[in-house]
């Protein structure tokens, strides 16, 4: 297989035309994301006082981040006591060389993989490509984009874009079988496939969902049983966790857990919540014999440091916002290029990619707050990108003719008498244009849209002629 | 500066709270959890079972000890090789004689000291083209239709996860409420002296990355049924668990 290049956002305007002119995608897209949302609300419904536990649960990540080096010294020792193994991580290329060197050092035939954002993030794959080493996606959606060699394009669905038919031809190219479309069919030969793989594996790898400091235990959740198999099968388990995933106990789990489900896929809980802690008991059957637990900085102490960006590492990925956000639903989590897709990707992608590089993935939202609205942990998205757009334009100038229209504004809303005069001037020449030959016009806006009609009268107006009548 | 030394050194620079104001928070913190926690679901049995069918699990109950032998027997179906828990429980009543009749049966276990033959994986050929396996769960969470299993001498982890079918037996007696209230055995049995593998499982194997169709058995078992027996004895492993909160609610 060969290794996918990242793509990188800084061509934007360009990813997104391609994606919102292909109305299959659209309609894949569409299609995923309201199945999530409707599944989402109905369940959400058993909890009477949601609300109370969205504060609630903002409130045990704002206790944690308070006290983020307590909690993360506090998970190394009890992970270690438990027998793990635990390094530490400064950035992508430190992780990745971490777990490369672990992987070179017992995986001879095969690297086995549970789907994970964090190993997206550090370009896990290329590098363990490059050591020489197979590496194999096993999350069904992921394998399907491995195969198609594409970046997966949403948290919880990978493979989201793709239609069954074009999996289908996928699998009979790449496998050699016989062509089918049935996703049934498709499953269970992708089954058979990697449980071959799974049972030859030396090492597997796999992200956290959350880590609890009391225990030292890592939490993995997901439905398909693949995270199960590389944590439990090989005789090496690697797990890459963000240091902003730790959570103080199991009680505050629970709750989170009753979240996760729920916001993601709209499930009570997935099939599988794994607790590992430390490798296999001396006295247990089976189990892998190391267990190494990377945790990875990679930008996240800078987003601590920082007051108001410090919210974003609340985050628990559940998936939430982008389903609900209607510019994901237009172009899909590859529209905007970067490893983090959708309204939280836009607000987090330029601490681990650059300002400069990610320069207008905050300008990629219609700031309507819906993510806000539905995030579990009560992350303020949309304000965080307002946020950047002010850092990201401080001292720069728009283009002239903005600068030269927004002096004239000001000039003219700055006294309510100009103001009144435009209005009316405007009323008395707007129908005129409207109808000349060029029409009343603003690059690309109009392309698809009318320009509306001015009301008869203004607002001041109607407001004196109802004064008058009452 | 090592990546260890250097990046708490900069984490502690934004964390503000003493020692005193953190465990103060916390406790506060935990209040608000055990008021949301809503443990006063009367009828667990019903709404475990819901919960369940609602995630794709098949559930069957019994009255005790002497009719688990029949149920799962029914529950098995065409189901000809299994493996069963290494438990003393499997002994009462001639549960493990009987399912042995009619089908090939293996334990968890292949070697006396209790451990399966590590090299080359032997254990895994062990578990290949078994049919179904068969734990005992050590609680099950109504409110989220989940059974808790875990890791331990006498189950392993594979036996719930490589064969097609698994089945679970619960103790009516161990059903908690909702996670919150399940929470303080979740934490007592992963402490370092505890299990390596604790899991909770809500429903068979599944995924829906393919037009979001819902298939089952993707990787792990296709079938999930739980057996909810209403008078189950406590098992070797259930001593040392602190069960203190399973009679909430
Ligand atoms: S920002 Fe909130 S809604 Fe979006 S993925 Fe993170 S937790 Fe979920």
């Amino acid at each position: 297989m060969t290794s996918r290049t990242p793509i990188i956002p800084q061509n934007l305007k360009l990813l997104v035309e391609e994606r919102i002119h292909d109305d299959g995608l659209r309609g894949n897209i569409r299609r995923a994301t309201h199945t999530s949302l409707g599944k989402r609300a109905a369940v959400v419904e058993d909890f009477p006082r949601w609300e109370e536990m969205r504060t609630t649960a903002h409130d045990i990540k704002k206790h944690v981040m308070d006290n983020l080096a307590h909690y993360l010294e506090l998970f190394e020792r009890q992970a270690t006591e438990a027998g793990a193994q635990v390094h530490f991580a400064r950035d992508a290329k430190e992780a990745s060389s971490i777990v490369c060197g672990l992987a070179r050092e017992h995986g001879e035939r095969v690297i086995v993989k549970s789907k994970s954002m964090a190993t997206e993030e550090i370009h896990l794959n290329p590098a363990l490509q490059q050591s020489g080493l197979r590496v194999l996606e096993t999350d069904l959606g992921e394998y399907i984009v491995q195969l198609a060699e594409e970046p997966p394009s949403h948290i919880t669905a990978p493979a989201l874009h793709k239609s069954r038919g074009e999996i289908g031809r996928l699998f009979s190219e790449q496998l050699g079988i016989p062509y089918t479309d049935d996703p049934e069919e498709l499953t269970a030969i992708a089954r058979r496939v990697l449980r071959e793989e799974f049972l030859q594996a030396d090492v597997g790898i796999s992200g956290v969902n959350f880590g609890l400091a009391e225990s030292g235990t890592i939490c993995i959740v997901e439905n398909e049983g693949n995270a199960r198999l590389s944590t439990t099968l090989p005789k090496v388990h690697i797990a890459v966790m963000g240091i902003e995933k730790l959570l103080p106990d199991a009680e505050s789990l629970g709750l989170f857990l009753n979240m996760l489900g729920r916001s993601a896929t709209g499930q009570r809980i997935t099939c599988y919540t794994s607790l590992i802690t430390g490798p296999k008991r001396s006295t247990e059957p089976d189990g892998p014999e190391q267990l190494h637990i990377v945790l990875l900085d990679n930008g996240r102490s800078t987003m601590h440091a920082d007051p108001k960006l410090r919210e974003a590492l609340y985050c628990i990925r559940c998936g939430a916002c982008m389903n609900i956000c209607p510019v994901y639903q237009k172009v899909g989590g590859h529209g905007y290029g970067s490893v983090y897709s959708g309204p939280i990707g836009s607000v987090v992608t330029p601490v681990f990619m650059g300002e400069q590089a990610a320069h207008d993935l905050p300008f990629a939202s219609s700031l309507c707050g819906a993510c806000a609205d539905i995030c579990p942990v009560r992350i303020d998205i949309h304000h965080h990108l307002l946020d950047w757009r002010h850092r990201m334009v401080e001292g720069q100038d728009g283009p002239l003719l903005e600068r030269i229209a927004m002096r004239l504004f000001t000039f003219t809303a700055l006294s309510a008498l100009r103001f009144d005069l435009a209005g009316r001037l405007a009323r008395l020449f707007a129908p005129f244009l409207k109808h000349s030959a060029g029409g009343m016009r603003l690059p690309v806006w109009s392309e698809t849209r009318e320009f509306p009609n001015l009301p008869e009268k203004s607002f001041k107006q109607l407001w004196k002629e109802d004064r008058e009548r009452s | 500066m090592n990546a260890r030394d250097d990046m708490m050194k900069k984490l502690s620079l934004g964390s503000r709270m003493s020692a005193d104001q953190r465990i103060a928070d916390l406790q506060h913190l935990h209040d608000r959890l055990r008021d949301l926690s809503g443990g006063d679901l009367a009828e667990l049995i019903p709404l475990f079972r819901e919960r369940l069918l609602a995630n794709g699990a098949e559930v069957a109950e019994c009255r005790d000890g002497s009719e688990i032998a029949e149920a799962l027997e029914s529950i098995l179906g065409d189901d000809d090789r299994i493996v069963l828990a290494d438990d003393a429980r499997f002994a009462d009543h001639d549960i493990a004689r009987k399912l042995s009749e009619k089908r090939e049966t293996r334990r968890v276990c292949l070697s006396d000291d209790g451990n399966l033959a590590p090299e080359n994986g032997g254990w895994k050929q062990h578990y290949a083209g078994m049919d179904a396996g068969i734990t005992f769960a050590v609680g099950g969470v109504a409110e989220s239709g989940a059974v808790i299993v875990h890791a331990s001498p006498g189950e392993s982890r594979s036996m719930s996860l490589l064969p097609m079918h698994h089945i679970a037996l619960v103790s009516a007696e161990h059903l908690h409420a909702t996670l919150l209230d399940a929470a303080p055995l979740i934490a007592s049995l992963s402490q370092r002296n505890g299990s390596s593998a604790v899991t909770l499982i809500g429903g068979p194997s599944k995924t829906a990355d393919i037009e979001k169709v819902l298939v089952t058995g993707m990787h792990g078992p296709k079938r999930f049924t739980v057996l909810i027996v209403h008078q189950l004895p406590a098992g070797q492993q259930d001593s040392s668990t602190p069960l203190s909160h399973h009679t909430e609610g």
